[in-house]
């Protein structure tokens, strides 16, 4: 369903911020494992981004050598994340899951 | 003798079989000729070149197969997500670059390396092929988001 209201998080991003939420910090394939198929690998990055942008997460890149020969990059929820998390929670908890969950 | 010391011999096999139908489908060719038939037909062409094809890559396969086999060369390949850096790197901004294509490349090694190491050859395929889909996938969402973007923006400067 479309989401009329761009600064309101999606139902992909709400997903991502709850995991956010109950942990310190997560990188991407930890999230699409954890999520039991509601996240896609090749979508995560795109939407992390996209909320990276608007605030709600934050990233920094961890530079312990790893056999990938890549620096990896862990997310974690910001303040205005966990703001956007619960005042969704609040308004789920009102009006229903569909209306909220977008 | 291991099973896997037969790859060469069968791979021959297919060698001997290509030129044999090649030389079929030539002597096919000849004969159209020498019937007063000029045209040249695309099936004749497509097997002409296919089969010199098949038959030149085959040649070098079993050429690597051997060697390999006889200890003569040590085989290397690159690590998965390399070849997609060198394509489509080009086509990213410094910032997705770093948030998008490296983590997924990334998540594709890790994945490898580990069915790897416990010796899952076929997961480890698997994986890179999902790894590279996800890359598709992740290329085309991240422009089409540029590309909305910068839609918008236009738009907004103009009214």
């Amino acid at each position: 369903m479309f989401n009329s209201d761009p600064r309101r998080p999606s139902a992909k991003e709400l997903i991502i911020l709850d995991m956010l939420a109950g942990k310190k910090e997560m990188y991407g394939l930890e999230m699409v494992q954890a999520s039991g198929g509601r996240l896609a690998r090749g979508t995560i990055y795109v939407t992390l981004m996209r909320m990276d942008e608007k605030g709600y997460v934050t990233s920094r890149q961890l530079t312990e050598e790893n056999v990938s020969g890549l620096p990896k990059r862990v997310f974690s929820i910001t303040g205005l994340g966990q703001r956007a998390l619960a005042a969704a929670r609040s308004a789920q908890a009102v009006f229903g899951g569909a209306e909220v969950m977008g | 003798m291991s099973w896997k010391n037969l790859y060469p011999y069968v791979r021959m096999l297919t060698n001997i079989c290509a030129i044999f139908f090649y030389t079929m489908f030539a002597t096919n060719f000849i004969l159209r000729i020498s019937s007063g038939d000029n045209s040249i037909g695309f099936w004749t062409i497509f097997s002409f070149v296919s089969l010199t094809a098949v038959t030149v890559y085959n040649h070098f396969d079993v050429k690597n197969e051997v060697e390999i086999l006889n200890g003569t060369k040590i085989e290397l390949s690159s690590a998965p997500g390399g070849r997609l850096f060198q394509i489509f790197g080009f086509a990213a901004s410094k910032k997705s670059f770093e948030a998008i294509y490296v983590p997924i490349i990334y998540d594709m090694r890790e994945e490898y390396f580990e069915a790897l190491s416990e010796n899952r050859i076929w997961k480890a395929r698997w994986v890179r092929i999902r790894g590279t889909w996800s890359f598709v996938v992740a290329i085309g969402l991240d422009r089409a988001f540029a590309f909305v973007s910068f839609f918008i923006k236009a738009w907004k400067s103009v009214n």
